[in-house]
């Protein structure tokens, strides 16, 4: 009876006496945060539902069921290809004796170093008749009709070339943690090959193949570019339509809300699924044993490895290559114009530099807190909230951020700031769990053990949590990098005049036909992204998460 | 006695310098062998080589009377009728208790067996558990009970109790035994701790470095040591005061266990 | 290790704090495509010393924008491919208006008799078509004709959210009436007419042969020309008794309560004067509207060219409807 009632006495002197004042401000930090990050979402929201009923059933109507089934037969198409694909790159790396794995694979990755639109619009200029093609193919004399890649059929592959690689590292990380016992056990049990495969392997694969399915199917519901580069029409493409050609924004509103819906319930499926498979991997006592593929089949494997580096790396940097000697060699009389000089390119790299890593640095200091108190104190609800920029397209992000920022922080409208403050919400989710996944890793215990060791807790935070937390800090911080080094939509509109990056100098210059010009941000952004991208891939493979 | 397992010259050679056998052993019907030795001596590789995880370089294993290894014959893993516990139980965690028991059981007799196994290892009213919700205790029996749900004739138990509480391994241990007993099953298991082999088994292997030192019934091993290392390895003191002890403990548990 | 990393995080803070925030003297909104208007502007730039900072967009967008930054507008000026969206503009007051000697040479036709804004350079809406694929006996003589099934699913226009496009059926409505204009649209639609992103996707399309015909506005045949593809020029519906083209102006506006207005003057000034009227006929093939500076050899003079009986300044008043119009269509 007593010691039960010292024990309450104990854990109420925690609760107030240590850490209370602390733990108030963390809170009111946290719901700061978290409301200011998911205020673009929430506008978005409550415009589309206010729009009017009129603006409702005439959307209905008209546009709700084709946009539904565009949207919804490309977003399911690619994710099965990019499952396909990604799952069976990652099997033929990791558990083959395929040549060459040591360098496949990381090159099978590489398409993530540039953007889907560079690879669309490089692929666009590749195909077709007049293409790079049947230039090529003209100067030894053979004229054939080339396809052009428009349509439903192009959309598709340079999606799936764009966001295979999402599910290729996630399978490759999780093949890598499977326990080789498990099938080992199920062939004690007298199940053959196949049957283990579809009964064992592929089921312990499921959430690291879900969770890559479903970031490529959030990928290409709020992708813009690509989409609209190749011509086909998606509720992104139409909203961004919408909102640059006609007065009334509200249609656009509601598309959105229905957009939004689609995303958020991806995402929440994503979460669930994810969760559920983390205790699926836990390091394999010894290495997986390499399946030996003989003959035929080692040639046509290698074959499909080759092919696929040739279609999301070699040719769009190739052709990225070929224009740009193009314009070396064949000057245009406006290239003068187009502000290719070694300066001008300069600077398009410094504002993207200079952006980009201030949205990851930003976005890591904005999700401390959150991420603190969801690990520590189990308290998640804001940091789910703080995440739904993600589920924006980022043309509605931009639209919200102009409007909070004209009418109420004028001081900051059309500057750098805006441009950085959209980065932040539309990346903040990655940065988020990249925080959340390290300090999970950080034992309370851990901390308790440094502080009796008589470490103060500022001392304890710098010496042990810090160290411990920080390469998942630099993981997080090298995604959000990238994605706000190449975000166009949001940077097209939020741009402060005369603030040009690299991916808007080559999406204006590649819109007006001048793929010359284009060529060299567009290599550049790559070569930006590259070390970094080492950097991130390298992380993620050791961590096997 | 008809030995179920034969093994003849058995040579396994790794590249990192390790070399199993040559090495020749036999073992009776319904015999629970234990194989001891210090870690590094080739017991889980011995036990790989029986259930086929592992192509011998030479030599000849025999399980029933049928040759699963040799220069010519090669019988795949899931065709030998070997049932294995591993040393962590891989226990599929994406399956229930039940599903992981009925992993390798024809359909037809599957709903049928996988009761009677629950019923056997004591786990019945689990079936719906997640292997990541049961106790280490637990989990070992729904390993035990998915390896003899296949119906093997020989059973290969990998450390069996080396990832088990203290206090609990008694327990388990008289459970096994009383189970094994009673199902008739060809049993080799392997363990560092000799204590374990001595209590379970019928006759003990003593391995080292990779070769087999000596197999014989415990009282003859701890008496007469063939060599020093295996006098060395057993030759703790009071060795059988302990086992007396356990002996004491086994039939102190023997009623609840047998419920 | 984790010192590093802090100094380089606090390095990249600092960084992007001093970075500076670029702001020229005179803010432009230009909704016109920017290889066609930053040579004028570095003249600008040049002549008077006065710094520009362009900000290119599609021109509705910007619009938009506009009207909602008033009153308190970033853009001093604003420059649009479309006479119409310029008018409709004004009447939603976001203009202010400017009327100098200069800018009364140019054809009071051409600019808002109030001054609100001025046209600047003129372009008449034509079809391209590919020479290789298309005979000139083949050829159609009017826009009327685009619906017949020879035609079917061999024309590319811009998107219908393209302001000269816009600006194009308004003129079609005006003239045909607006039964008259949806049927036609309609009609299209079911000929497979494919809309592209904007007309420089269109000559690129025709010039390689992707379609046969292609409608857009005349310099982008002479782009294209100059680009080296086979493509020819059709100026439609030119009979004694046939509608005429469109010929629609791209202009420029001073932005209501725009903080740099002599600026912006200078600059409105500036476009209504020879040089500048010189390099949109010189560099974009477009009509030049004051008097006296010719167009660019090889494009139709204007006198020779049948127009359709619009005023640019009816464009503006009709803008909501034309989009109401296209979006029951549903062209794309």
């Amino acid at each position: 009876m007593a010691s039960s009632r010292t024990l309450v006495r104990r854990a109420w002197a925690r609760w107030v006496g240590l850490g209370s004042i602390q733990r108030a401000v963390l809170s009111l930090i946290v719901l700061g945060v978290a409301w200011a990050i998911a205020l673009p979402f929430i506008i978005t929201l409550w415009r589309g539902i206010t729009a009017g009923t009129e603006i409702w059933s005439s959307l209905w109507h008209a546009r709700l069921v084709p946009l539904l089934v565009s949207t919804l037969l490309l977003t399911g198409a690619v994710t099965v290809g990019a499952l396909v694909l990604g799952g069976s790159l990652a099997w033929l790396i990791e558990r083959t004796d395929l040549p060459g794995r040591r360098w496949l694979g990381p090159m099978l990755a590489a398409p993530l170093v540039m953007p889907c639109y560079v690879i669309a619009i490089w692929h666009v200029s590749f195909w077709g008749p007049g293409g790079v093609l049947s230039r090529l193919l003209e100067l030894f004399g053979v004229s054939v009709h080339v396809p052009t890649l428009y349509g439903f059929f192009g959309a598709w592959l340079i999606l799936v070339i764009g966001t295979y690689p999402y599910v290729y590292m996630l399978t490759r990380a999780a093949l890598r943690s499977l326990d080789v016992q498990l099938e080992e056990a199920a062939r004690s049990l007298g199940v053959r090959r196949w049957h283990i495969v579809t009964r064992v392997t592929l089921p312990l694969l499921a959430p690291a193949l879900a969770a890559g399915g479903l970031l490529a199917a959030v990928y290409v519901l709020s992708d813009y570019g690509a989409v609209a580069t190749l011509r086909y029409e998606t509720f992104t493409t139409a909203i961004y339509k919408q909102l640059a050609g006609r007065y009334d924004q509200a249609p656009a509103a509601a598309m959105s809300t229905v957009l939004i819906a689609l995303t958020v319930l991806l995402l929440v499926a994503q979460q669930r699924l994810w969760g559920r498979g983390r205790h699926y991997y836990k390091a394999s006592p010894r290495p997986l044993p390499l399946v030996p593929l003989r003959s035929w089949k080692r040639w046509a494997a290698l074959g499909f490895l080759v092919l696929c580096v040739i279609l999301g790396v070699l040719l769009p940097g190739g052709v990225s290559l070929y224009w740009l000697l193009e314009g070396v060699v064949h000057p245009q009389p406006m290239a003068a114009f187009w502000g290719t000089s070694l300066a001008d390119l300069g600077s398009y790299a410094w504002n993207s530099l200079v952006s980009a890593s201030a949205a990851a640095t930003g976005a890591l200091f904005l999700a401390w807190p959150l991420a603190y108190r969801a690990v520590r104190y189990n308290a998640r609800g804001l940091a789910r909230l703080s995440q739904a920029g993600q589920a924006l397209p980022g043309v509605l992000i931009a639209l919200a951020i102009a409007l909070v920022l004209h009418r109420f922080v004028p001081f900051l409208y059309f500057t750098v700031w805006a441009l950085i403050i959209a980065y932040i919400v539309r990346f903040f989710a990655v940065a988020l769990q990249a925080t959340e996944a390290g300090l999970a890793r950080v034992p309370v215990r851990l901390e308790e053990a440094a502080r009796s060791l008589g470490c103060s807790s500022v001392g304890v935070w710098w010496r042990l949590t810090l160290p411990l937390v920080r390469p998942s800090l630099i993981a997080g911080w090298t995604l959000v990098f990238l994605n706000a080094l190449r975000e166009l939509p949001a940077t097209l509109l939020l741009r402060p005049p005369g603030f040009d990056t690299l991916p808007v100098r080559f999406w204006i210059a590649a819109g007006e036909g001048f793929y010359a010009q284009a060529a060299a941000p567009a290599l550049l952004l790559m070569v930006l992204s590259l070390p970094l991208f080492f950097l991130g891939h390298q992380l993620e493979v050791h961590r096997g998460t | 006695m008809a030995h179920e397992i034969v093994i003849e010259n058995l040579l396994k050679r790794f590249s990192d310098d390790f070399t199993l056998g040559p090495l020749s052993l036999a073992v009776s019907q319904s015999e629970l062998l234990g194989v001891i030795g210090p870690s590094g001596s080739g017991k889980t590789t011995l036990l790989r080589l029986i259930a086929g995880f592992e192509r011998p370089d030479s030599g000849r294993i025999v399980i029933g009377s049928r040759t699963v290894a040799d220069a010519i014959h090669w019988v795949e893993p899931e065709d030998r009728g070997v049932g294995m516990v591993f040393q962590e139980y891989a226990l599929f965690p994406h399956l229930t208790v039940a599903e992981n028991i009925a992993f390798g059981v024809p359909k037809p007799v599957r709903a049928q067996r996988v009761r009677e196994l629950m019923e056997l290892v004591g786990l019945a009213g689990f079936a719906g558990r997640y292997p990541h919700e049961l106790s280490g205790g637990e989990q070992q029996r729904v390993a035990i009970a998915r390896a003899l749900a296949a119906a093997p004739n020989v059973l290969l138990l990998d450390e069996p109790f080396s990832h088990l509480d203290a206090d609990l391994r008694p327990k388990m241990r008289a459970f096994l035994k009383v189970l094994l007993q009673r199902l008739g099953c060809t049993t080799i298991f392997v363990t560092h701790d000799q204590e374990e082999a001595f209590e379970l088994a019928d006759r003990v292997a003593v391995l080292n470095a990779g070769r087999l030192e000596q197999i014989d019934v415990p009282e003859r091993l701890y008496r007469e040591p063939a060599t020093r290392f295996v006098a060395e390895f057993i030759g703790r003191p009071c060795a059988v005061c302990r086992r007396l002890m356990r002996a004491a403990d086994l039939f102190c548990a023997l009623p609840q266990l047998l419920i | 290790m984790s010192r590093v990393f802090l100094v380089g995080v606090l390095v990249v803070v600092v960084a992007s704090l001093v970075v500076a925030q670029p702001s020229g003297e005179l803010v432009i909104y230009s909704g016109r495509s920017e290889p066609l208007i930053v040579p004028v502007i570095q003249l600008f730039q040049q002549q008077t010393g006065v710094r520009v900072t362009l900000q290119s967009g599609t021109a509705t967008a910007l619009a938009n924008l506009i009207l909602q930054e008033q009153p308190n507008p970033r853009a001093d000026l604003f420059i649009a491919n479309d006479a119409g969206t310029l008018e409709f503009l004004n009447l939603k007051k976001a203009l202010q208006s400017y009327i100098s000697e200069q800018i009364k040479k140019i054809p009071e036709n051409f600019r808002a008799r109030d001054g609100s804004w001025l046209g600047v350079s003129g372009r008449s809406r034509v079809i391209m078509y590919n020479t290789k694929l298309l005979k000139p006996e083949e050829l159609p003589q009017s826009v009327f004709e685009l619906t017949n099934p020879t035609w079917k699913n061999k024309i590319a226009m811009a998107t219908t959210r393209n302001e000269s496009v816009i600006a194009w059926v308004t003129a079609l409505r005006l003239t045909k009436g607006d039964e008259f204009t949806k049927e036609y649209l309609l009609k299209l639609k079911a000929n497979g007419v494919v809309t592209l992103n904007g007309h420089t996707d269109v000559r690129k399309a025709v010039g390689r042969g992707e379609f046969a015909l292609g409608l857009i506005n005349h310099y982008y045949y002479h782009l294209e020309v100059r680009d080296g593809s086979p493509v020819g020029v059709i100026y439609p519906d030119q009979g004694p008794t046939d509608l005429g083209v469109l010929v629609n102006a791209a202009g420029a506006a001073i932005v209501r309560n725009a903080k740099r207005l002599r600026e912006a003057q200078r600059f409105l000034d500036f476009l209504a004067s020879p040089q500048a009227q010189k390099l949109f006929a010189e560099l974009n093939f477009e009509y030049p509207l004051l008097p006296g500076v010719p167009t660019a050899p090889g494009v139709r003079p204007l006198e020779t060219i049948k127009l359709m009986p619009v005023r640019l300044d009816e464009l503006g008043a009709e803008l909501e409807k034309t989009l109401k119009l296209l979006d029951e269509v549903g062209l794309g």
